[in-house]
């Protein structure tokens, strides 16, 4: 177990290292030129060399590169163009604020998508299982910064139930409650469409274990149905929930946070990483992308190690 | 007109024995598929007294299985009960509530399977599975549950019973698992024990051991034992009296020697003589003509008229109600005495 946990950590090297390679070259060739964007189309080309050469955009892109990797790997993930400001904390602070979304929408998606399914497998082609299949189809076809718009315009907008948008209040109430209230349709709508996938996927899980033999065996020893469903055909369904389950959460992180936070002005990475490309903020572009792929395939280390842990056919093998 | 040629239970009419601890009657189990009704069970009925071992055999889709299962009340969609009654220790086991006849599962009627394997939690530890079901009935605590368990598979001849409660099913022979299902099955002390198949998917060697494993354990707690299988061996090595089953209804029950030394029916005398034996070697093997009827196929007279050797036209007409033919013997055959010497000869 151990040896595995190293040997996935080091895996994890030449992952982040073509990761930030992809990240880099990529950005660097999107069209647009962060001098244009900081400066504006009236400055003197003096003026933009000078920036030019400062931020040593004249040099190929290759020694670019390493010189950021090396710059990366020292802790100085440079400055943003933009807000004048250190990245890796201005990152960091952004992150535990995206955490907090995606962490309330994992925790909906999971407990919707889970029950949901679970249900759905249990009452098999009734009517609460047709029902469950046509509101995952909706929340799969929506859009979350469509259905977002709606939802502002429902409950802020016409009923004034909820805040349109931001992370808190400056009206001075109870803190935590306040932000619960920020936080609430946000997460709903970012994690509807995982939701509707975590149902979908456990429901076919589900089927696949109560067709089983054991099922009967189980009946036979005279145990409650929910004891059946949740103690054992669950448990045997888990390992393929949670893998799903931890793609769906990084694809929080990075896809339907992103839409989410924009709509919802959410301070966290989302938002941040729309407005530095608007802006053209290279270096924090890159460094926001970077520490997003970081996340991510964490949580997908994280995933493997726990579907590990809780399937012993893998584990004892 | 169905009524007048019901089968008669082997002992119907007479007063229920003091030690009655099982009684089917006229039992129907139909599956309602697309291609029409299944009717797997067609009017069983049988009688099992406390700690008898009586067989149930068959060849696949003779019934004999949903047969176990419907005492059970286990039979799955689209199967369902649609007539008859079962009475156990003077219950009537289906005019019971979902929650009664739960109770009665795993602690007074357990059941085992073919293919061990598949009928434990591929991710639950066997300590915890044999465990469950005596904390779920009798109220034992975990530590408790496990040094009982240990105690039943050692009785068993389980080599290191410590290590095997550690163990994930996969991780297990298949007679190991068998043991297994046995364990949980009869830590109860269940009245009864239903064997569907169990011996089926093993070897040989393996299914010798595990029937001396099963008569020792029910011996012990008093079990009585209906074991269903298609293998005649079976039946010989490990009940006293045996029912033969055929397109869903008892063809013919006698005392397990009997059957062998004086069969009463044609399909019986077929399924002995497709039985390779010793003292025929040499000899090519005599399988028996022709297939059943589909399960979804309406026959109003005997079932095997089709693959009969001695059949007449009255047998296409009626069904032959299970008679007794002689002490203790009976058979749903109107020419019963004539099934032995015109297919032997």
């Amino acid at each position: 177990m151990i040896a595995l946990l190293v040997r996935r950590t080091l895996f994890l090297i030449p992952v982040l290292l073509g990761g930030s390679a992809i990240v880099f070259f990529l950005i660097h060739s999107a069209p647009g030129d962060p001098i244009d964007a900081l400066m504006g189309m009236y400055a003197s080309p003096e003026a933009r060399e000078a920036l030019r050469i400062k931020y040593g955009l004249n040099d190929p892109l290759l020694a670019q590169y390493f010189r950021w990797l090396g710059l990366v790997l020292q802790g100085d993930w440079g400055m943003s163009i933009q807000q004048r400001v250190p990245v890796l904390p201005l990152v960091l602070e952004k992150f535990w604020i995206t955490i907090l979304l995606t962490s309330a929408a994992s925790l909906f998606a999971a407990i919707v998508g889970i029950s949901a399914g679970i249900i759905s497998a249990v009452k098999q082609n009734s009517w609460i299982d047709h029902l469950i299949l046509i509101l995952s189809v909706f929340a799969l076809s929506m859009p979350p910064y469509w259905l977002g718009l709606i939802a502002i315009f429902v409950f802020s907008v016409q009923l004034g139930w909820l805040p349109t948008g931001g992370l808190y209040s400056f009206s001075g109430q109870m803190e935590l409650f306040d932000v619960l209230k920020h936080l609430i349709m946000p997460a709903i709508v970012a994690g509807l469409t995982p939701a509707a996938i975590i149902a979908r996927v456990t429901r076919a899980a589900m089927l696949e274990v109560l067709k089983l033999d054991f099922m009967t065996a189980l009946r036979a020893k005279g145990l409650r149905e929910r004891t059946i469903v949740l103690g054992h055909a669950f448990r045997n369904a888990l390992p393929t929930v949670v893998s799903m389950t931890g793609l769906q959460i990084g694809y929080l992180i990075l896809g339907a946070a992103l839409f989410v936070e924009i709509i919802f002005s959410w301070p966290g990475l989302g938002l941040e990483i729309y407005k530095s490309v608007v802006g053209r903020d290279m270096p924090m572009m890159l460094g926001l992308v970077l520490f997003s792929t970081f996340i991510f395939v964490v949580l997908n280390l994280a995933v493997d190690i726990i579907y590990r842990v809780i399937n012993p056919r893998v584990r004892e093998a | 007109m169905q009524q007048h040629f019901r089968t008669i239970d082997p002992g119907a009419g007479k007063v229920p024995q003091p030690d009655e601890l099982l009684r089917v009657e006229d039992l129907r189990t139909h599956f309602h598929t697309r291609h029409g009704i299944a009717k797997s069970v067609d009017g069983v009925d049988f009688h099992l007294s406390k700690g008898e071992h009586l067989g149930l055999i068959g060849e696949s889709g003779s019934g004999k299985s949903v047969t176990a299962l419907s005492v059970m009340r286990l039979v799955r969609e689209p199967g369902r009960i649609v007539g008859g009654s079962i009475h156990f220790e003077g219950q009537d086991l289906l005019g019971l509530d979902a929650q009664s006849m739960r109770r009665l599962r795993g602690s007074r009627i357990s059941m085992i399977f073919q293919d061990p394997l598949n009928h434990l939690d591929p991710v639950m530890k066997i300590g915890d599975w044999i465990s469950e079901t005596l904390t779920l009935h009798k109220g034992v605590g975990r530590k408790a549950a496990y040094v009982e368990a240990a105690r039943i598979l050692k009785v068993l001849k389980v080599a290191s019973p410590e290590d095997v409660l550690r163990a994930y099913p996969f991780q297990l022979s298949g007679g190991m698992c068998q043991r297994v299902l046995i364990a949980t099955a009869i830590i109860t002390g269940p009245a009864l024990l239903i064997a569907d198949e169990a011996t089926s998917a093993l070897d040989v060697t393996v299914q010798a051991s595990i029937l001396r494993n099963l008569d020792e354990l029910t011996d012990i707690f008093g079990t009585a034992v209906l074991l269903t299988t298609h293998n005649m061996l079976v039946v010989r090595q490990a009940c006293t009296r045996v029912m033969v089953m055929y397109g869903g209804r008892i063809v013919e029950s006698c005392d397990t020697d009997v059957l062998f030394r004086n069969p009463m029916h044609p399909y019986t005398v077929g399924l002995l003589d497709s039985v390779p034996a010793l003292e025929r070697i040499g000899e090519p093997l005599r399988p028996m003509a022709g297939e059943p009827p589909l399960p979804t196929e309406d026959i109003v007279g005997c079932k095997f008229y089709g693959r009969c050797p001695i059949r007449r036209p009255v047998c296409q007409e009626m069904r032959p109600p299970l008679a007794e033919v002689e002490s203790g013997h009976w058979s749903a055959c109107f020419f019963p005495e004539e099934s032995r010497s015109k297919i032997s000869s």
